[in-house]
């Protein structure tokens, strides 16, 4: 069902859109991993505020990696093609990586898009769930993220450590998964 | 006084607005002013349903047979249809004042 809260997590390698391959593993004090693709409307409506977190945190050595899991065969709006034209449209502010085979996407729990994960220099999950609590406010500014950004950053316990992803269901090889909604 | 207009949602599932667009409606056509209409929800759950009845995703407003937001260039697909508000940004719902427009002018004279 996904690593919990706290929970120790594995690094991992994958293909990435321009080529070449990513390994994310925990070097940094912070990584930052967001399921994401290229045609949800609440992953597009998050997109920007998740991009100026990037751009905000990069400088303070937080390594950010976003991830598209959907079935490209189902959707090629999310082909590897299609994620590199938008990379090559300046559209992303970190590695664009695809999990065609899915298995690290369950591994990690994601279930929906945009769906947020922040580990602490150790491997440990501190913060899953959504960038902030409403994907119409760009005033929000990805609070929930930044916030346990922050807390990560400076040794302490995030406050709010889980909150509800909210998005579109990711799109599984075999639809086998249960209804993120339900 | 002629009946409410009937208004059927075509949504899936895996989609988080589906749930909430019976309420949207509500609430959009309550401060515009304008009559609520009859919602009806119908679910899509598979490709092979989607692609029969040219879903373009969730939620999709029909009325009278037609869509009342046409899509351009949207395969049919299993997902959250993407809208765009009047100020561009991408929305799972469409902009409200778009949603009334042409709920207007589908409306019974």
């Amino acid at each position: 069902m996904g690593y919990a809260i706290d929970e120790i997590t594995e690094p991992f390698t994958l293909p990435r859109a321009g080529g070449g391959e990513v390994t994310i593993d925990w070097g940094a004090p912070a990584t930052v991993l967001v399921w994401t693709c290229n045609h949800c409307p609440y992953a597009l409506a998050w997109h920007d505020r998740i991009q100026r977190v990037i751009e905000d945190y990069r400088p303070r050595g937080v390594v950010f990696a976003q991830i598209n899991a959907n079935d490209p065969d189902r959707f090629p709006v999310d082909s590897m093609a299609a994620m590199e034209g938008r990379v090559a449209n300046g559209e992303f502010a970190s590695d664009y990586l695809q999990d065609a085979h899915q298995s690290h996407s369950k591994r990690w729990g994601a279930r929906v898009t945009p769906d947020v994960f922040v580990v602490d220099g150790e491997g440990r999950l501190r913060y899953h769930g959504a960038p902030d609590g409403d994907h119409t406010d760009p005033d929000q500014n990805a609070r929930y993220l930044r916030e346990a950004l922050d807390d990560v950053l400076a040794g302490r316990t995030p406050l709010r450590q889980k909150t509800p992803a909210v998005g579109c269901r990711i799109k599984w090889i075999v639809d086998d998964q249960p209804d993120p909604h339900e | 006084m002629s009946d409410p207009l009937e208004i059927l949602v075509l949504g899936w599932s895996g989609c988080p607005t589906t749930g909430t667009v019976r309420e949207w409606i509500q609430q959009t056509c309550s401060e515009a002013g304008i009559p609520a209409p009859s919602v009806h929800i119908e679910y899509i759950e598979t490709d092979a349903e989607a692609h029969r009845r040219g879903f373009v995703g969730s939620p999709t407003f029909v009325v009278d047979g037609v869509d009342l937001l046409p899509a351009v260039d949207s395969p049919p697909a299993l997902s959250c249809r993407l809208y765009r508000l009047r100020d561009g940004r991408p929305s799972p719902l469409p902009d409200p004042a778009d949603f009334v427009a042409a709920l207007s002018r589908r409306a019974p004279a």
